[in-house]
């Protein structure tokens, strides 16, 4: 996991003091394919896991392209000149209609997902290159990657006020 | 668990979710349907009935909301799970008013959604044995 940006808790407090909000476009593109992606990767991991398997080369190859793709995602939401005219709407709406991510926010993200998904990509690759089964150290690698994702998505939810009160 | 074991639908666009999530659950003994869109979840829900229904909010041809509202008329005692990402208060009140049991994150992990789950087919258990205890 990377360590803590240093004015970290000064970010969040001008997030928290300032109402700092994230375009309800840029919610949906993030929460979406990251979403969809990372919590894709850590059922493959927490699988093997629980099996007590390495992940066969099928599912690493699975990984490697979900990891692949929250990627770019990542880089269109950080960088919407990347935006390409036959990516879906909401991409080309984001870059059409200049919807950028707070720069405390794009602080904060740039820092923390793609560091995680570098090691996801770095390790499945190796091992795929390598000797196509992924050992189980590093699948307990890969999966702390998610986890410190999802924790990060989840502490940036509360703090952009998208924390809503729910009755479980 | 018993002789007919507790069915659970998955309704996601994302196969990876679905495959991932089947894994769990089968090996812990559930029966696992699954649907890539509304349209064939209601016509899963139909024919088998299942217990537990974790349904993502957004569904390409159906609301996840509309889905939840269908299925609780058909049975008001089947269980829903709604996966999401962000959504609004407004579809928090609705889901909640139509009797969503629990609400899971994306991006999620194992540990956010599997004791939920498990949770609920303890439940589902009990709700059984009374039931058989009260026939007797």
């Amino acid at each position: 996991m990377a360590n803590p940006l240093n004015n970290e808790q000064q970010i969040y407090r001008r997030i928290k003091e300032e109402k700092i909000e994230v375009d309800p476009t840029l919610w949906d593109v993030m929460y979406h394919y990251l979403g969809d992606y990372v919590s894709s990767i850590n059922l493959l991991a927490a699988d093997s896991i629980e099996t007590n398997q390495p992940i066969p080369s099928e599912d690493a190859k699975k990984m490697l392209d979900y990891a692949m793709k929250a990627s770019r995602i990542v880089t269109k939401l950080t960088r919407p000149q990347k935006i390409q005219d036959d990516d879906e709407a909401n991409l080309i709406k984001i870059r059409d209609k200049k919807i950028t991510l707070h720069r405390d926010i794009q602080e904060l993200f740039d820092h923390y997902i793609p560091n995680d998904l570098n090691i996801i990509t770095m390790c499945v690759g190796y091992h795929l290159e390598d000797s196509n089964l992924i050992p189980l150290n590093d699948v307990q690698n890969i999966l702390s990657c998610t986890k410190n994702i999802i924790h990060f998505l989840d502490k940036l939810r509360i703090a952009t006020g998208q924390q809503r009160v729910i009755h479980d | 668990m018993d002789e007919s074991p507790i069915k659970v639908l998955i309704v996601d666009d994302e196969p990876g979710i679905v495959h991932g999530m089947s894994r769990f659950l089968i090996r812990r003994g559930f029966k696992v349907l699954a649907a890539s869109d509304g349209k064939t979840a209601l016509e899963i829900f139909e024919k088998e009935r299942p217990q537990i229904n974790l349904i993502d909010i957004y569904l390409g041809d159906l609301d996840g909301i509309e889905l939840l509202q269908k299925i609780k008329e058909m049975d008001k005692n089947a269980e829903c799970v709604m996966v999401t990402r962000i959504t609004d208060q407004d579809t928090f009140d609705k889901a909640a008013k139509l009797g969503a049991r629990h609400y899971v994150y994306k991006p999620f992990a194992t540990e956010d959604w599997l004791p939920k789950v498990m949770e609920i087919a303890d439940s589902i258990k009990k709700r059984e044995q009374r039931l058989g205890q009260s026939v007797k």
